[in-house]
């Protein structure tokens, strides 16, 4: 392997942790009483930023290397199913990923500067909406966990 | 905030703002269905797949360059059409995004396990 698609494989790593990291950040700080807007836009953003940076360096390594190199090597030797369920789901799944990350920090971005206010009631339309983005940024953080853990899944195969 | 109709707006601050992440957040929901569809499809499907090594270069730059095409226009024609943008529509676009996600997660997993350990 080259040291360029080297430092792309250890970029799609890291970029990919820090959005995990940053949509974790978003999850808990929605989950507050009163939620800090400057810190749930500035954490979405780059949570979106670097999952995109991620999706980026991880698609050119995939498409130029792992194809090519890796796939035969984890298809032939003692663990096939980790690139036919692993690799083949973490690939996909990842590309749910930045759209489910937009409309996070868009919505945070045009809304989170009311959230003091308008969520006090448990059944108003903004308490509902902070519950709702709750769950989204806690599915984009289990999701990017999953899709951690399979990477970790298919690098113990190749060897 | 009230809009003219006395509902809470999602809008806060910026009116064009909110209507485009009440757009986006439907978008996003067709957009993670159709990247869910397609990706079971293609691979049940040669032709499919074929064409889009074919057009794309790999399969998965086809699916990734179609899903944020879709996402992109979608998101610009919904937000022209006069979608509900309070904050109970908006709500629920998100809690229906919500629950597309885990379904297409759910659905992509369950997938490559019946390819992976149930078919020969």
């Amino acid at each position: 392997m080259t040291s360029f698609l080297q430092i792309l494989l250890i970029a799609h790593i890291i970029f990919g942790l820090l959005g995990v990291i940053a949509f974790y950040a978003v999850w808990m700080g929605l989950l507050k009483h009163k939620p800090s807007p400057r810190f749930l836009k500035f954490s979405s953003l780059w949570g979106f930023i670097a999952l995109v940076l991620s999706w980026f360096t991880g698609g050119y390594y995939y498409v130029a290397y792992y194809g090519t190199t890796v796939k035969p090597v984890i298809k032939a030797g003692g663990y096939p199913w980790a690139h036919a369920l692993f690799m083949e789901a973490k690939e996909h799944v990842f590309l749910l990923l930045p759209f489910l990350a937009a409309v996070v920090a868009l919505v945070i971005w045009f809304w989170s500067e009311r959230m003091e206010t308008e969520t006090a009631t448990p059944l108003g339309s903004g308490f509902q909406i902070k519950r709702s983005l709750v769950l989204l940024s806690g599915l984009i953080t289990v999701l990017g966990i999953i899709i951690t853990l399979a990477g970790v899944i298919i690098s113990g195969a190749v060897r | 905030m009230q809009n003219e109709n006395g509902k809470n707006s999602a809008e806060g601050g910026s009116a064009s703002g909110g209507k485009i992440a009440s757009s986006a957040a439907l978008s996003a929901s067709v957009t993670v269905a159709l990247i869910t569809l397609v990706t079971i499809i293609a691979d049940l499907n040669p032709p499919l797949k074929d064409w889009l090594k074919s057009t794309f270069s790999h399969h998965w730059i086809g699916k990734g360059v179609l899903a944020a095409a879709i996402f992109i226009v979608l998101t610009f024609l919904f937000r022209l059409m006069s979608l509900k943008t309070d904050a109970a529509g908006l709500s629920r676009k998100l809690a229906g995004l919500f629950w597309v996600g885990v379904l297409g997660a759910l659905a992509i997993f369950g997938f490559y396990f019946y390819e992976a350990f149930l078919v020969g």
